[in-house]
């Protein structure tokens, strides 16, 4: 961790306003984390995520927010208190393996990759010769559990990028997939009208249905799976998407129409580009999945988008 | 229809340049919604961009386990009231009947002798056991106190119509006089519908309790000297056939957790899935010590006892037998894996345990330590029943 951010003065009377209750709150004494300690991790939490103008107001309305019972946990148990290992083992130690184990999908990954998050939150690491726990850096906006799962995730992620995803998403997807050369297109080209309407459609799409579509279309997650990413229900995403690809259809239309094609030639390059749609989509949603967002394929991809329109003209 | 343009894909795919990542933190509270309304478009223009975060989410986050949790819960409950409440049903009737019969002849026979062993038995450490000894009868005389009852308080009296109350019923009422025959005669003109229901609930309830209150049985039989051990055990007679349905006995032990929000949570897959249990008290602590006042207190604490969410701290089990204590000195004691709890008030001449319990250690039923963010230390030898106060 870096220098610590200079803490402004309303930070600091919010967090002597509110220490009291939420030392409290904390149950910070059981742990060994006394008042001071405390006040400094609050406002160093505050710190982080505001605006330095932050008013006296907004930093308690903030501080509320916060899950302090589990910051004070993770906290202590980052300083090395016992009891706090204690209460922070009996909480979590099954649920890290369980949630290792789903995310591997296979026993000796998932001790392996629960070993390694252990190693971290123990602090086996050291810089600089002082122990670094992984626990200081959880700074309770969220749940701890969730915190867990996510580094866990994260660590997943990063060790098997590549191979990992073949095993992680659905059997349905195609596995082991790849190509060495970009697959010729069907449809000869793409119309470069129909192209750059697409473009634009694309760019008035708010971030957060672009991400529907990224999660839905690009990743090949199940509704269900995006409704939980999103923290909202099943249905409200199964809503969106008709929605979106019924958007997405209009707005292309309009804008090919736009530039110069009939509503009927701009339904016609649609549909032959749907069609093929159809016998392609899995295909190309499992060789994306297959590998990293950055990655040879997309290299290949855009390789693609290059010579079509060359192709065209 | 569904399906985007390939075009539009391809498009998608081409905006994949990505920027610093934001850190566990703020993923976990952006799906759990933590995060405030600027936060939150920021990472989901991070996500809308980023495969790899994605990926991340969904891992963390899968969409099976919530619902496998919520489909067990509910399975489980569909289980306990549909099936064996048609297949026992008759049984369960025919039996309780037979019951009722034979605790008449027993009621003419011992008169309030009886009526007291039967106090005496469920006032013995192990609650569970002393309503398991009389699922079937309890059907019966659940008649019994709901007469009897007049300074009985109104929460009491809706748990009439269940298992829970039958036992609780009979630690909270005063003697049983030996009018009871006939009290019991007179409420036996209930529908029989209702009787049914009601045995069938017990007994389904009744061989829940039976596995996990072995030892509680066996306390009741030693503390209880001859005469009363043989109504009891004829009592629990006609139960006896009914403890090799299958099914229900299926059902493992589960295991504790505590979750982030100090709610119970319990797993009965081994741990790959959790649900989270809810502590409320159905039954009035037969456990109480004497020192808190009758039924006065009791009602007071059935009635209080939600106002607040119960923040648990601290859980222990042996077998089927739980007790999970929390903040302001709460603590609940469950005889079936939490099915059912009773609220437990560790006290010792005029000192009460105080502050939030923090540990809970039982090595054996009987045996337990509980331990206080005041520093007490509070210890039982006989399952709750009574406590002593480390100094």
């Amino acid at each position: 961790m870096g220098p610590a951010k200079t803490v402004s003065a309303a930070v600091q009377s919010a967090v002597s306003a509110l220490l009291p209750e939420l030392h409290a709150k904390g149950s910070c004494e059981k742990i060994g984390l006394d008042r001071r300690s405390f006040a400094a991790i609050l406002c160093d939490v505050a710190a982080k995520y505001l605006p330095a103008g932050a008013s006296e107001g907004e930093v308690q309305s903030f501080l509320l927010t916060l899950r302090v019972e589990e910051l004070a946990l993770a906290r202590a148990c980052a300083a090395g208190n016992n009891s706090a290992w204690e209460v922070f083992l009996t909480r979590y130690r099954e649920k890290v393996y369980q949630s290792a184990l789903r995310i591997a999908r296979e026993d000796s990954a998932a001790r392996d990759l629960a070993d390694s998050l252990y190693a971290e939150l123990y602090g086996t690491n050291t810089r600089g010769g002082e122990r670094v726990s992984k626990l200081a850096s959880f700074t309770g906006r969220g749940s701890l559990e969730g915190w867990l799962r996510t580094v866990l995730s994260q660590e997943f992620v990063n060790r098997y990028r590549r191979t990992k995803r073949l095993v992680s998403l659905d059997e349905e997807n195609e596995e082991g997939e790849r190509f060495a050369a970009p697959e010729p297109e069907p449809v000869a080209a793409a119309d470069s009208r129909l192209e750059s309407a697409t473009d634009e459609a694309l760019a008035t799409l708010p971030s957060p249905d672009r991400l529907v579509m990224a999660t839905y279309y690009l990743d090949g997650r199940t509704l269900a799976e995006v409704a939980r990413m999103l923290g909202v229900h099943e249905s409200t995403i199964s809503r969106k998407v008709d929605k979106l690809a019924k958007a997405l259809r209009k707005k292309i239309l309009a804008g090919m129409m736009q530039r110069g094609l009939s509503r009927r030639q701009a339904e016609e390059a649609l549909e032959v580009d749907v069609r093929d749609l159809q016998v392609n989509i899995r295909r190309s949603l499992a060789q994306d999945s297959a590998e990293g967002a950055f990655s040879e394929k997309n290299e290949s991809l855009r390789v693609r988008q290059k010579v079509a329109p060359r192709a065209k003209g | 229809m569904r399906d985007i343009p390939k075009n539009a894909l391809q498009r998608l795919r081409k905006q994949s340049e990505v920027d610093a990542h934001p850190d566990a933190n703020l993923l976990a509270a952006f799906t759990e919604r933590g995060l405030a309304e600027a936060e939150r478009e920021n990472v989901m223009e991070h996500l809308a961009l980023c495969g790899d975060c994605r990926d991340v989410l969904a891992l963390a986050w899968p969409a099976e386990e919530e619902i496998g949790a919520s489909v067990r819960v509910v399975a489980v409950r569909r289980n306990w009231f549909s099936w064996p409440v048609l297949r026992w049903g008759v049984v369960a009737l025919g039996l309780a009947a037979f019951a009722f019969v034979g605790v008449m002849q027993y009621e003419r026979r011992q008169g309030s002798e009886a009526a007291l062993s039967v106090q005496v038995a469920s006032n013995q450490p192990a609650a569970g056991a002393a309503q398991s000894i009389l699922p079937a009868a309890s059907a019966v005389l659940t008649a019994v106190p709901e007469t009897k009852r007049q300074t009985a308080d109104a929460t009491e009296k809706k748990l009439l119509g269940s298992h829970a109350a039958a036992g609780a019923s009979l630690k909270a009422s005063p003697p049983v006089v030996a009018s009871a025959p006939s009290t019991v005669a007179v409420d036996t003109s209930q529908p029989v519908e209702s009787a049914q229901n009601q045995a069938a609930d017990q007994l389904v309830l009744s061989r829940k309790e039976q596995r996990g209150s072995v030892t509680g049985a066996d306390v009741v039989k030693a503390k209880n000297p001859a005469p009363p051990e043989t109504s009891v055990s004829a009592l629990a007679a006609p139960n006896v056939p009914l403890q090799t349905e299958p099914g229900l006995m299926a059902r493992a032990l589960p295991r504790w957790a505590i979750s982030s929000s100090g709610g119970l949570q319990r797993s009965f897959d081994a741990g790959r899935s959790w649900e989270d249990v809810k502590v409320e008290e159905t039954a009035v602590a037969g456990l109480q010590p004497k020192n808190q006042a009758g039924s006065g207190a009791q009602s007071k604490n059935k009635i209080t006892a939600q106002t607040s969410p119960i923040m648990f701290r601290a859980v222990a089990a042996i077998g089927p037998e739980v007790w999970a204590g929390g903040s302001s000195a709460m603590l609940y004691h469950s005889a079936d894996s939490g099915t059912r709890w009773t609220r437990v008030f560790p006290s010792m001449g005029d000192a009460v345990l105080r502050g939030d319990i923090t540990a809970i250690g039982f090595p054996d039923a009987l045996h337990g330590a509980i331990t206080t963010s005041t520093g007490e230390v509070w210890t039982t030898a006989d399952n709750g029943q009574s406590w002593a106060r480390r100094q």
